[in-house]
């Protein structure tokens, strides 16, 4: 087991995220990377899904913009872990968030129309508060490098902005 | 100072040119540039009628600097930037479409 494997678990649909034991116990800056690059692709894979099954225009805008706003992210990850010399290390937490996103993939490909675009719509506001807390909590105090910290830090802002948008799509679809 | 809304439009997005060219204006006219990044406008300098805003995208992310009641909308790719024009006094406050939590204002006299 790593060391980013306690702060992170997959609990029935959402996931529960809480703080490491010890300050000392939180993952290394190639942990956070492959972490935050994680956390992206899930909602760009998750993005894709809606952008094939939704025909909600507000939901299409929506999924969109999650595209295009992760993938600007994790490109900007992946030149900076570059520039660094920095090899992005699969951790236990990336395991966690990823078989979680699989599960909910799945269940998903099961639902159609508004059914559809409710359980999309608010598993981005449980995934985005869930990731905000971790970066919050713990990526960010975690993160030595000052680039990987300040990239974090705009994904905080990234993510709370996200999970704002997603709040207010559900609050529309009810 | 008021804000009415009526007449002219207090901010005009300058179609087309994106650098300041400098239009038959009171010699004292400016042009400030604003640069978004990380998430964030940086703060507009004070203002005078006349003066040219260009806001530069410097984030990766697209943003829009959007007026609340619409009076202007620029919408502008990581990288692009694109200009206001203000044609009154009065103060505007503007946000981002995709981001609502990312605001701003501006104040001309
Ligand atoms: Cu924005």
């Amino acid at each position: 087991m790593t060391r980013a494997a306690l702060f992170i678990a997959a609990a029935a649909g959402a996931l529960a995220i809480s703080a490491p034991a010890q300050a000392a116990a939180g993952p290394t800056d190639p942990q956070i990377a492959h972490i935050a690059y994680t956390a992206g692709s899930i909602d760009i894979a998750a993005a894709k899904q809606a952008l094939k099954v939704s025909h909600n225009a507000t939901v299409r805008d929506f999924a969109q913009q999650m595209v295009r706003d992760h993938e600007a992210v994790n490109a900007k990850a992946l030149a900076l872990v570059k520039k660094l010399h920095v090899t992005p290390e699969a951790n236990a937490t990336s395991a966690s968030l990823s078989k979680s996103a699989n599960a909910e993939l799945a269940k998903l490909s099961k639902l159609k129309g508004a059914a559809y675009d409710r359980e999309y719509l608010n598993n981005e506001v449980a995934f985005h508060k869930a990731v905000n807390g971790a970066l919050k909590s713990t990526l960010i105090p975690s993160a030595d490098n000052a680039e990987l910290k300040s990239l974090l830090e705009t994904g905080l802002s990234l993510f709370q902005e996200h999970q704002a948008h997603a709040e207010q799509v559900a609050a529309k679809l009810k | 100072m008021s804000l009415l809304p009526r007449r002219i439009p207090l901010f005009a997005v300058v179609a087309g040119a994106l650098l300041p060219v400098a239009p038959p204006m009171p010699a004292a006219a400016a042009t400030h540039v604003v640069v978004i990044d990380k998430m964030k406008y940086a703060p507009v300098p004070p203002l005078k009628v006349g003066d040219t805003v260009v806001f530069l995208n410097n984030d990766m992310f697209r943003h829009t600097v959007t007026e609340t009641k619409n009076r202007f909308n620029l919408d502008l790719m990581p990288g692009a930037k694109g200009s206001l024009k203000v044609n009154s006094a009065g103060k505007a406050d503007f946000y981002c479409k995709y981001h609502p939590g990312m605001r701003g204002s501006m104040i001309a006299k």
